[in-house]
């Protein structure tokens, strides 16, 4: 019976301990969005998405690259959808938990390294010494490294990316389709143009 | 006599059909012309012609037509406005957006089904040019009578 509760008391805690981490997601939204007054938009634009707890990266006349809490991207998205007539819109979902697993993993086997190679110190000679310290030197390096890319993937992982074009990326984005219809292959803005 | 024989020559020559439609509001028209075409001071252009209904097809089989053609070349689109004219015709303008050179245009195709014509009012002009222009051409659409 003392058996019996202990093992229902120690299950919530092998449960917790067996719970995966949260997923570390980097999403990033691309628009084409078209409006008749761009001044008027990015200020209004810059302005909403302070508002959401975001701050802009980049600001051009042509774009805005701006970063908000991935829980506010969709009201963000749905604000700048409100401005003006939205072209192309895509939406990027990259699963970051791995590579910051991976990347944890090697910097905590590091530093175990590095602890094991600073206790040896105490006992080498002078040879020894100095190469443990070239060795001590590199991990470092190699830590910090590692460190730098840690904060760059959980930053990644912390903000969600919009990319607000105000005019179309790809400039040459037009096909020859044939139509069966004879009249519908002479709709075309070069032909209008050329014929006006 | 001779201007008898010269309108009896351009009917049967199929000279331009006799389009109506209040001028729309910021564009100017080109009076002199037989075409039937108008023009705003920064450039956004409108055009009538017409085509053969052949296929015999009502105006919601070429609107979608029309709309999965240019979908195909890479336009983008932009809205559909389905209306009757005064004159209780129907019509369909189809809005697309695409590049050309360094700013983005619209090119809006207004269809008319007339019996065995199609009657397409075509503007372009740049985005935010066009968007200016866009209400009263709007407006003006509903007045078109096709002629003929």
């Amino acid at each position: 019976m003392r058996a019996l509760l202990l093992l229902c008391l120690m299950l919530p805690a092998v449960a917790l301990a067996d719970e995966p981490p949260p997923r570390q997601t980097a999403l990033t939204a691309h628009i084409v969005l078209k409006v008749v007054h761009p001044d008027e938009v990015r200020r209004d634009t810059l302005g909403d998405v302070a508002k959401l707890g975001g701050f802009p990266v980049l600001v051009t006349e042509q774009q805005l690259v701006l970063k908000v809490p991935p829980a506010k991207l969709d009201e963000a998205l749905a604000t700048i959808a409100g401005r003006g007539a939205v072209l192309e819109k895509t939406m990027e979902r990259n699963d970051l938990t791995l590579a910051i697993a991976q990347l944890e993993a090697q910097l905590r086997s590091k530093a175990e390294i590095f602890g094991r190679l600073r206790k040896l110190l105490d006992d080498s000679d002078v040879n020894a010494t100095l190469q443990i310290e070239r060795d001590m030197s590199q991990l470092v390096m190699e830590m910090e490294s590692l460190k730098g890319q840690l904060r760059v993937q959980r930053e990644r992982a912390a903000w969600a990316l919009i990319d607000l074009a105000f005019n179309f990326r790809e400039r040459d984005r037009l096909v020859y389709v044939y139509s069966p219809f004879e009249w519908i292959n002479t709709v075309d803005l070069h032909r209008f143009l050329g014929a006006f | 006599m001779r201007r008898a024989w010269l309108a009896l020559f351009l009917c049967a020559c199929g000279g331009a059909p006799e389009y109506r439609m209040d001028t729309p509001s910021g564009f100017r028209p080109f009076a002199e012309s037989d075409d039937f075409r108008y023009i705003t001071a920064d450039g956004v252009m409108l055009k009538g012609r017409e085509v053969d209904n052949y296929p015999a097809a009502a105006l919601p089989f070429w609107a979608d037509a029309l709309q999965r053609h240019l979908e195909a070349r890479g336009y983008v689109f932009k809205a559909k406005d389905c209306f009757k004219t005064n004159a209780g015709l129907d019509g369909c303008t189809l809005d697309f957006v695409l590049p050309y050179g360094t700013e983005d245009w619209v090119m809006s195709e207004t269809v008319f089904v007339v019996g065995d014509r199609i009657v397409l009012l075509e503007a372009a002009g740049p985005f935010e040019r066009f968007a200016k222009v866009e209400p009263g051409l709007k407006t003006a659409l509903k007045t078109f009578q096709p002629g003929g």
